[in-house]
């Protein structure tokens, strides 16, 4: 679905931040993006949503380079949910969602039937729902990033870029969230991409990892052939060791 | 929804009301029955008898032009605010405070010293030309990458004023016979309007206030930053360049026919904000007819706090303004503190 071929971006034309990237986004697959801060993992998103334009190398976007996408049709194929969002205006949850729409709405027409819907159905998938006239600037931090996740959702893209989605939530809701995205990229096909943190999260719900380091893709593997004890070791220079057990999922213990 | 096609049905009404007003107040006393007659006689065409033709003079040639600029610039300096407001996503943000407004007067004074107010829209023209320029001078100034600074883009606005006052009164030295006309400029005042001036401030209102209510859309997504604007589907620059270009026309064409008249843009969307929420295709038309009973009633009090010597409406119009941009200033200092 995306390929990405010799991807080259340096801030302010001088300092790299990404260095010859080369690798592909098959449809349907659930990606995670690790590395160090600093590695490049936010602006590589920023990339692939053409948030920031790349010096050197292209983006293929269903075989055609991202460049020739207009922003209403980039933001039909791929929906971001960004790292951080301040509110300077008193919207309401519902219409934070309902931008979600924009894409597909026409200038002075009012919301359709089908954008109330799928905004109905995002939110209830979010568990926004009871929050729709809420004001977004008294939301907390949590109900604000799934009303955020619901815009996304709203976009009905076949691919979401997400940039640390779960951080700023308690335990629960990271997994609802997570949840969700699992189901979203069994059930609809989405093609998920997230950039995550949480090495246990990371190993549970991704299929395939992205590992960046100083701007360098240094691994583009499965999962579990990705996080083993000694690759975490090594990435992040912090003792790990994989648990594998029969009765349960394997999981990461820090030492 | 029936409540808010209330409100709107109620301000027209307002509106009404005070244009009607509008026409009577003044230092000729015209009764409310005469005004009334007089106002009748421009749709029945037949003159009353016992009423003077100065009183017709007054009312038609005078007040009723005087109240028109009054409502379309109120509306196009309010409609200007929130398009301001969200381009610079700042709350703060207003021609007149971020020295636009200013820059459009200084194009005004120089086209008047060099002779262009004999060339058709030249005034108006050169007006518009050194808003955009002020316009483009606040951007660079303030830009930080792809992102503007609030309290850059708010410095960059006073300085700019600085700059711009200390311009004029320069002009005004050098140029002591056209000293009265420019200080119109500076104080902002409705008494030099005309049934043409208004017929040429009325079309470039319309035109922008029609391009800028089809990108009410747009307006919202803007207001949650440029890059989430981009990833929902708007062409962020394209936007940003289209509503500057429209919004800097209203106010190059405002002031060149009444100076410049604060806070009209700052006040009224807030207004507005305030009971109807951040969604800019409500705040539009609100704002619309906030702005022309804003400027209906700050001309009213203008002509009539201090007989029988008439105020700058500009001053009016700051002496509302001015705290509520304290107000809202304060309260931007306490969010930034928590």
């Amino acid at each position: 679905m995306i390929e990405v071929k010799n991807l080259t971006y340096r801030a302010n034309k001088q300092k790299v931040l990404l260095s010859n990237l080369s690798f592909e986004i098959e449809e349907g697959g659930f990606y995670g993006v690790i590395g160090n801060n600093g590695s490049g993992k936010t602006t590589l998103l920023r990339c692939l949503s053409k948030t920031l334009e790349v010096n050197d190398g292209t983006i293929f976007l269903n075989h055609k380079d991202i460049n020739t996408y207009s922003a209403r049709q980039l933001a039909k194929h791929i929906a971001v949910v960004p790292q951080h969002t301040d509110f300077l205006f008193d919207f309401s949850a519902h219409q934070i969602v309902m931008m979600g729409r924009s894409p597909y709405q026409k200038r002075l027409r009012s919301d359709s039937e089908q954008d109330l819907q799928s905004v109905q159905r995002a939110m209830e998938q979010t568990s926004t729902w009871h929050l729709r006239d809420t004001s977004v600037k008294v939301l907390s931090g949590g109900e604000l990033q799934r009303v955020i996740i619901a815009r996304a959702l709203a976009q009905d893209t076949p691919a979401i870029l997400l940039d640390e989605p779960v951080s700023n939530l308690d335990i629960k809701h990271q997994f609802e969230i997570m949840n969700l995205l699992s189901t979203l990229n069994r059930q609809a096909n989405k093609t998920i991409i997230i950039v995550i943190h949480d090495m246990n999260l990371a190993l549970t719900y991704t299929n395939r990892l992205l590992v960046l380091h100083n701007g360098d893709l240094i691994a583009n593997a499965q999962t579990k052939d990705i996080l083993t004890s000694e690759n975490i070791s090594r990435i992040f220079s912090i003792k790990a060791t994989v648990v594998k057990d029969n009765d349960t999922k394997p999981y990461i213990l820090f030492s | 929804m029936k409540n808010r096609n209330l409100i709107i049905v109620l301000l027209i009404i307002a509106v009404v009301i005070l244009m009607f007003v509008g026409c009577v107040v003044g230092t000729a006393n015209i009764g409310l029955n005469e005004a009334w007659q007089i106002l009748l006689s421009v749709f029945t065409g037949s003159k009353h008898p016992e009423i003077s033709q100065s009183a017709y003079y007054i009312v038609l040639n005078i007040r009723l032009p005087r109240v028109l600029m009054a409502m379309v610039s109120g509306a196009g300096l309010s409609v200007c605010g929130v398009a301001f407001q969200a381009i610079f996503r700042n709350p703060l943000s207003d021609p007149y405070v971020l020295g636009v407004s200013s820059g459009a007067s200084l194009g005004a004074a120089l086209a008047i010293i060099v002779g262009l107010d004999g060339v058709l829209w030249g005034v108006s023209g050169l007006s518009f030309i050194t808003a955009l320029a002020t316009v483009l001078l606040i951007i660079g100034i303030s830009s930080m990458g792809n992102r503007l600074h609030t309290t850059t883009l708010l410095l960059a606005g006073i300085s700019i004023n600085f700059l711009i006052s200390a311009l004029i009164s320069l002009l005004m030295i050098l140029n002591q016979q056209e000293m009265d006309r420019i200080i119109f400029w500076t104080m902002g005042s409705l008494a030099s309007a005309n049934f043409e001036n208004v017929a040429i401030t009325a079309f470039f209102v319309l035109i922008g206030v029609v391009v800028i209510s089809l990108y009410a859309r747009d307006l919202n997504a803007l207001l949650l930053g440029s890059q989430t604007a981009r990833n929902i589907g708007i062409n962020v620059e394209k936007t940003k360049k289209i509503i500057l270009l429209f919004s800097t026309l209203m106010i190059g064409v405002i002031v060149s026919f009444t100076g410049v008249i604060g806070f009209v843009g700052l006040v009224v969307p807030h207004i507005v904000r305030l009971s109807v929420g951040a969604d800019n295709r409500r705040i539009l038309p609100y704002s619309l007819l906030g702005g022309m009973l804003f400027m209906l009633v700050s001309d009213i009090v203008a002509r009539v706090a201090i007989p029988p010597s008439e105020l700058p409406i500009g001053s009016i119009t700051s002496l509302i303004g001015s705290p509520i941009f304290i107000y809202l200033l304060f309260n931007a200092k306490k969010k930034l503190s928590r």
